[in-house]
């Protein structure tokens, strides 16, 4: 199973994310967070852009590839859409990500963002699998 | 003899109760709240959970505390409190929050409701077109250069008036004198300095404000007029913090104190909770990096103000003295204090973590202005802004109890999407409209996520701390007019 769906929180808001792998996984964290942050879906950005991301384990990574993404849309309004060829690799220090994106930006004037985002939060984050699948809760501070 | 989990929980009076110290708690919880209030509690389950986590940091002194506005947040709840040992106890990011130094500030006019007259509606549009609101709103003023903001982070509020925003003497009446010593930029990340440039004097989205109030009611008279107050007065109320400048320094510290809190062996029932010692490095480039991000944010409620004051000059034609515009209080209300209080009987220095908790000094404290050191502290608790908020004192009992600390605001009751269920189909400029609030709002939703019947009634959570001695009631304010993100 592969998608996401918002979840009720009092005063912030958060995710519940399913993925058949790890980078569908983390694909689909992607998708919700757009979703969660902008008034539409975004276009098909211009150019593909590639990044690198490594961290100890997988929720940490999980945290630093939203907050990337967080990062950029909150402070530089840029997107990164479609986003491919995620590769989770286990290395000796923990894991390391490779992605890319094309990069679109936001006109500020039209107020695409629907709800500022403060953080991804570690908050009872973890990534588990069952029977195959993986799936995640992620909390963000609004 | 009630029951939380494995912890028996006694009731000290009406409105505390405390949790036993059991397994890995160092000290018991204790929470105020009303009988109703903390059976809530007891079948929410979350917001308890974290008041007993937070009894695991390292080095807490008597108790891991919960003001009746407690709800759910990341590793500490929203109005938590925790005091540790400054030598030997641990200093943690989520006991401070991602909105570092998020407050509120107070100033007096001289105008009555009356002088307003029918130019509320002009003077909100005017707030509204001057202050930036809503999502990532930048360059209320000219945009920092990289010397600028360091110099801001290094020294709060004296320095920001000193560029022409606000009278010197509005420094003496904002906690800690709006600096907080040992502030050290070179701490601070490129990415948060990137996000701190073009956000000073800017209110952001969610829950933040600029409210235009009027006096409507005085539960103590010698108190308000100490204070400067009077019935139907004109007075304006802010809320906002360090903007994205505290969150990225919050971010990038949660990462290094995950990995510190492994190095020191510190171990803690949650995440968010990750600590180091304070008088370890890491601990002490948080610290430092916080009390920049706690400069930054007085600063961009004083450049908030000095805006509020010329639009309110310029939009009513009123002169400086006619105005009488005065900064009667600036209070944090996320943040971690080096502060001296008596436990056990002798004075310890501790590092006091109040997020979503406001400091409430007792009278004749001497960091407490002189102007009010003999009725205590000013204590500002913004409610919803459809109905009241609240100017109380800080008091004896609160640094006996709570590390001289009290509550924050309402606190939230529905989630944003439920609040927004709610308003369909409704026009609620025109129901704010009925209830005497003109609110001018920037993002699309946030007017119904904010709404009255989102909130609790922060009249109950100001009653349990008034009742309990911990603050006491000065003051009640009602919104006339609101400018929002």
């Amino acid at each position: 199973m592969n998608g996401y769906i918002e979840l009720e929180h009092t005063a912030d808001i958060g995710l519940q994310v399913w993925g058949e792998d790890l980078p569908e996984l983390f694909f689909q964290a992607a998708g919700g967070y757009y979703a969660l942050a902008l008034v539409h879906a975004p276009r098909p950005g211009q150019n593909w852009q590639n990044f690198t991301l490594e961290e100890d384990n997988l929720e940490d990574l999980l945290v630093a590839f939203l907050g990337e993404l967080n990062y950029h849309l909150m402070v530089k309004s840029e997107y990164f859409y479609p986003l491919e060829s995620i590769q989770i690799l286990p290395i000796h220090s923990g894991y390391r990500m490779n992605y890319r994106g094309k990069r679109g930006l936001l006109e500020k004037s039209k107020n695409q963002i629907k709800m500022e985002i403060k953080a991804v939060t570690y908050h009872q984050l973890e990534i588990r699998k069952e029977n195959g699948h993986y799936s995640t809760k992620i909390i963000f501070d609004l | 003899m009630l029951q939380f989990k494995e912890h028996s929980v006694t009731q000290i009076h009406d409105n505390l109760f405390e949790i036993s110290a059991t397994g890995g708690m160092h000290k018991p919880a204790r929470v105020y709240a009303s009988e109703a209030m903390f059976q809530s509690l007891l079948e929410e389950k979350e917001p308890l959970q974290q008041v007993i986590n937070v009894a695991h940091l390292p080095g807490i002194e008597k108790y891991s505390l919960a003001m009746p506005d407690i709800h759910w947040g990341y590793g500490f709840p929203i109005g938590g409190v925790a005091a540790t040992d400054w030598q030997d106890g641990v200093i943690s990011p989520g006991g401070v929050g991602y909105d570092i130094n998020c407050g509120v500030r107070l100033a007096s006019t001289a105008l009555t409701r009356e002088n307003i007259g029918n130019r509320m509606n002009s003077l909100i549009e005017e707030l509204f077109k001057t202050i930036p609101t809503g999502v990532g709103s930048s360059d209320a003023i000219k945009k920092l250069n990289k010397n600028e903001l360091k110099a801001v982070l290094k020294g709060g509020v004296s320095w920001i008036i000193g560029q022409g925003y606000g009278s010197a003497e509005d420094a003496e009446y904002t906690e800690e004198k709006g600096r907080m010593e040992g502030a050290d930029p070179d701490v601070i990340s490129e990415r948060a300095l990137e996000r701190g440039q073009s956000q000073m004097g800017t209110l952001g989205s969610g829950n933040h404000f600029l409210e235009v109030d009027v006096v409507d009611r005085i539960f103590d008279a010698p108190a308000a007029q100490k204070l400067g107050l009077f019935e139907n007065q004109i007075v304006i109320l802010i809320h906002t913090g360090s903007r994205g400048l505290g969150y990225q320094i919050c971010d990038d510290y949660l990462k290094v104190m995950g990995k510190a809190a492994q190095r020191y062996h510190i171990k803690l029932p949650d995440r968010q909770l990750a600590s180091a010692p304070i008088q370890s490095p890491e601990g002490q480039n948080y610290f430092a990096a916080m009390a920049a991000a706690a400069n930054f944010a007085w600063s961009n409620r004083q450049v908030i103000m000095s805006l509020a004051k010329r639009v309110f000059k310029r939009t009513l034609g009123v002169s400086e003295d006619d105005l009488n515009f005065n900064l009667v209080y600036d209070v944090s209300h996320n943040i971690a204090k080096k502060e001296v209080h008596r436990v056990d009987g002798k004075e310890k220095t501790l590092c006091v973590h109040r997020k979503g908790a406001t400091r409430a000094f007792p009278p004749d404290h001497p960091l407490i202005p002189e102007k009010y050191r003999s009725i205590g502290q000013p204590v500002l608790i913004p409610g919803d802004m459809g109905r009241y908020s609240f100017i109380c004192l800080g008091t004896e009992k609160a640094a006996e109890e709570t590390f001289a600390s009290t509550c924050h605001g309402a606190g939230r009751l529905m989630s944003r999407n439920q609040a927004l269920k709610m308003a369909q189909g409704r026009d609620l400029f025109k129901e704010m409209s009925g209830r005497g609030v003109i609110v001018r709002a920037k993002g699309k939703g946030t007017l119904a996520e904010e709404m009255p019947h989102a909130y609790k009634d922060v009249a109950d959570v100001v009653n349990i701390m008034h009742n309990s001695g911990i603050s006491t009631k000065v003051v009640r304010l009602k919104p006339l007019g609101v400018i929002k993100g």
